[in-house]
């Protein structure tokens, strides 16, 4: 047990649980959005809310560049870049707040509609508010990583936090990548 | 004060009122700042979400998961020595066993909550017209009594799974103890909560929450709304849990295929309460964002559907009822090989038809809405799936025939419940096919025909293969036997008793008796049998106090067993010593053979590996 | 083991790029009426993207440390 090598067996055996545990996890949360995906198909068909095209294409490329500077950051803390990493890490959390702001302060206010007025509101409101939501606690989770990153925690062999929270911050990605066509481009006005 | 605040529980239930009382106070402060007035309905949501909270931070279920957010390292759960004791079972623990019985007892602590509820209105059916409760009481009782059971069914899975999943397949504990812990303790508060909203107003709209009229109800719907969403979220992380387990953590030799049928029946329930209950707790909250906000998903008058929330209401909520009895369906083809000294038939067979059931449990939840105005086209493909289902139930029944015939069986207390699980279930199988069937699927909805034939299921599937596998592992647990005599007597009331109850409801279902209806006209002629369905229901609770009184007085004073007492093949009976000690296979042990081959000479399963080799 | 790591860094830019242009075109269909087929396909082949590239959804299936 007190031996190294025990510890990093030991070490990977949990990582690997872990990682089943997680992706169950996000499973099982995206089936909270797969709820709401077909909520939105049920109750407008294939009429779509009167939203911000620009916007919705701003905030959903933030995401994305986001996403790229997470996994830029999970890439280089298992190469043992510890600066590039929270770098990486900060710029994801910088990118996170943008799209929140971006969303919950803009789109929120610029929506011809409020969340009482029709199922149109009720629909958008609900599937931003429970996306913007997750980007929240992401952002914090990266928030707890950058942290700990700054205290010299993580090392190339053993980055289960970083892995975790940058997995989660792609998890909340995907969602929009499907969020983002079924408020904003499918189907007509 | 210091000695009473070292229970757990009670440093949780003061944390629970504090968050409550801070909910109600920000959203109250908050509407003040906005200049509005006090609302109670808002305020008291918040409070009870916060109460929730306050109680998982007074119990100290985040205190390790704040210390990793620090950046702290906490010790390893196998390390942490805790105390022995009563005290344990009030407070944070680690062990899986622990929290099994934890789980245990929630189960049947809301099992009397819920039985008691159940017990006032049928007294008030035994007439017609309102005698004891008022029509609000009547429907707040109806719904309290479906999801206070429905919580009491989750919990006793867990209890089941939570303790007997690791022992059976090998395992140190849960692949994660502390999210075990935090999934336990997460449902003490929400069944608080829970039992809270016949205090808030109670509801009117029985379990299923159905809008328009949960739109509209008084406000103990929100908590319940609360509740369930909390409860559901404890069930979700239970199963996620018991999956990484039954995955990972199993002794060295054990294949999937030598696995124990529970396990295998744990796997397939936790997929579905992993995937599906985020829909009730997501339509739940809908209806409550709708009543919060004024959202308009559900009600027609302003552009809402409230056939989409039936149809993400019943997306979890008949699957659920294969959550429920999956378990008690492993418990089944687990304990009757004990008990009858043979292998169990087919053992693959069963295996995969626990799965089976999963999946095509999946599909069928639109049968619940023959009658509600959905697409017509749904009708007949929902019915052929429904139908399905009865294939890998038959498989299960076959195995379970097959496997007594030519048996030796001894006829112990839970082989005694064993076999009344098997024959109920049968009853609540066999009156399934005609509530599946649309044509009369279209008479049978809503009456007291649907009551029996879900009461049956439950009975069989749930209730009866938990009394069986408490009788089993209770002197695992406590070192004890319970007491025999009260056993007997417990399950020769319990059975006649039901099958009264179950075929009464059926009966008067089929002559026109409603559900959760509180009167009815006295010229239907139903008044002779509710009485008896009454009485019948009454004989089913004083067999179950019965059991309660044995379970205690057992305890103190059963029968001393240190061995296996019923001479089974599993790793927990033949390698641990009875009582279970504290840490789970203190030698590392290896599975050779395949679980069930009773009476099959030169057969073996488990040996402990001799030399103390590290992991 | 090393060498794939190297690639790493150029592969999360290569995916991006991917990522980019998969969202260029559906912007673009789906300011210009295209069937609602497209679009799920494009977002199923950006949400696969992230999947196997981003999440490593392959560790899973990988049995390291399994006693």
């Amino acid at each position: 047990m007190s031996t190294p090598e025990a510890a990093l067996t030991t070490y990977k055996q949990k990582l690997a649980n872990n990682r089943l545990g997680l992706w169950l996890f996000l499973l099982s949360d995206s089936f909270v959005f797969a709820a709401l995906l077909v909520t939105r198909f049920y109750l407008l068909g294939d009429k779509r809310p009167h939203l911000e095209q620009e916007l919705g294409l701003i905030v959903t490329s933030v995401l994305l560049i986001s996403s790229f500077f997470a996994n830029r950051a999970e890439v280089q803390i298992s190469k043992g870049n510890r600066k590039g990493f929270l770098s990486s890490i900060f710029i994801t959390m910088l990118l996170g707040i943008t799209f929140l702001v971006g969303v919950v302060g803009f789109e929120w206010r610029l929506a011809p509609f409020g969340p009482a007025d029709g199922p149109e509101g009720a629909v958008f409101f609900m599937m931003t508010g429970m996306h913007a939501f997750h980007v929240l606690t992401g952002v914090i989770f990266l928030f707890i990583v950058y942290r700990n990153g700054l205290k010299g925690h993580y090392s190339p062999e053993k980055h289960w936090g970083v892995e975790a929270a940058v997995n989660y911050w792609h998890f909340v990605d995907v969602v929009w990548i499907f969020f983002y066509p079924a408020l904003y481009l499918i189907g007509t006005l | 004060m210091k000695g009473i605040l070292s229970y757990g529980i009670l440093r949780g239930l003061i944390g629970q009122i504090v968050g409550w009382a801070a909910g109600i106070g920000l959203v109250t402060g908050i509407r003040a700042l906005m200049g509005l007035a006090y609302k109670a309905e808002p305020a008291w949501v918040v409070g009870a979400a916060l109460g929730i909270i306050g109680f998982l931070i007074g119990i100290g279920a985040f205190r390790d998961w704040f210390a990793w957010a620090k950046g702290e390292e906490t010790p390893d759960p196998e390390e942490i020595h805790e105390e022995p004791g009563v005290k344990r079972y009030f407070g944070y623990s680690l062990d899986h066993k622990v929290i099994g019985v934890q789980y245990a007892f929630l189960s049947l602590f809301l099992l009397v909550v819920g039985g008691s509820f159940a017990l006032i209105f049928r007294v008030e059916l035994v007439q017609t017209g309102m005698q004891w409760v008022t029509l609000n009481f009547f429907n707040t009782l109806i719904g309290m009594h479906g999801m206070t059971l429905i919580v009491s069914i989750l919990m006793g899975i867990s209890a089941m799974s939570n303790y007997a999943v690791p022992l059976l397949i090998g395992a140190k504990d849960m692949a994660f103890p502390r999210l075990n812990a935090f999934s336990f303790w997460l449902a003490v508060p929400a069944s608080l909560v829970l039992v809270s909203a016949i205090f808030t107003g109670g509801f009117d709209t029985g379990w299923t929450g159905y809008p328009p009229l949960s739109i509209r109800a008084p406000m103990g719907m929100q908590m319940f709304f609360v509740a369930v969403f909390f409860a559901g979220w404890s069930s979700i992380l239970g199963a996620l849990n018991l999956i990484v387990t039954i995955l990972r953590m199993r002794a060295p030799g054990m294949k999937m295929f030598r696995m124990p049928i529970f396990a295998w029946a744990t796997l397939a329930t936790s997929i579905i309460a992993l995937t599906a209950t985020q829909l009730i707790g997501t339509s739940f909250q809908m209806v409550s964002f709708e009543r919060l906000f004024g959202m308009s998903f559900f009600d027609a008058t302003k552009g809402g559907n409230p056939i989409l929330f039936q149809h993400l209401f019943w997306f979890y909520s008949h699957p659920a009822v294969y959550i429920f009895v999956l378990p008690g369906l492993g418990i089944i083809s687990e304990l009757l090989p004990v008990f009858v000294r043979k292998p169990l038939f087919g053992y693959k067979w069963v295996a995969m038809s626990s799965l089976g059931i999963a999946l095509v449990g999946f599909l069928v939840w639109a049968h619940h809405m023959f009658t509600s105005g959905m697409e017509e086209y749904l009708r007949v493909p929902f019915m052929y799936s429904t139908l399905l289902v009865a294939v890998p139930t038959g498989i299960k029944f076959f195995s379970w025939v097959a496997t007594m015939w030519m048996g030796r069986i001894r006829f112990q207390v839970p082989m005694l419940f064993i076999i009344g699980a098997i024959i109920v279930f049968l009853m609540g199988g066999l009156s399934g096919p005609p509530l599946g069937t649309v044509s009369t699927n279209l008479h049978m909805h809503d009456s007291y025909f649907v009551v029996g034939h879900f009461h049956a299921t439950m009975f069989g599937g749930f209730i009866f293969p938990l009394f069986a596998a408490i009788y089993y592992w209770y002197p695992k647990v406590t070192g004890r036997k319970m007491n025999d005599l009260l056993g007997k007597i417990h399950f020769y009331m319990l059975t006649p008793g039901f099958l009264i109850m179950s075929f009464g409801q059926m009966q008067i279902g089929l002559l026109g008796m409603r559900r959760r209806i509180a009167d009815y006209d006295p010229a239907q002629g139903f008044e002779t049998a509710h009485l008896i369905i009454t009485i019948a229901g009454f004989m089913v609770a004083l067999s179950v106090l019965i059991f309660l009184i044995n379970l205690f007085v057992s305890a103190k004073r059963g029968e001393v067993v240190t061995e296996n007492v019923w001479q089974s093949r599993s790793p927990e009976w033949t390698v641990l010593p009875t009582p279970a000690p504290m840490h789970n296979y203190p030698q590392p042990i290896r599975v050779v053979g395949d679980p069930y081959d009773y009476g099959l000479k030169g057969a073996r399963y488990v040996e402990i590996l001799p030399q103390q080799a590290g992991d | 083991m090393q060498s794939a790591k190297l690639d790493e860094l150029k592969r999360g830019v290569l995916v991006f790029l991917g990522l980019a242009v998969l969202t260029v075109i559906e912007y673009y269909l789906g300011t210009h009426e295209a069937a609602a087929i497209f679009l799920w396909i494009v977002a199923l082949l950006k949400a696969g993207l992230v999947l196997v590239y981003f999440m490593h959804i392959g560790r899973v299936f990988r049995s390291e440390g399994e006693h």
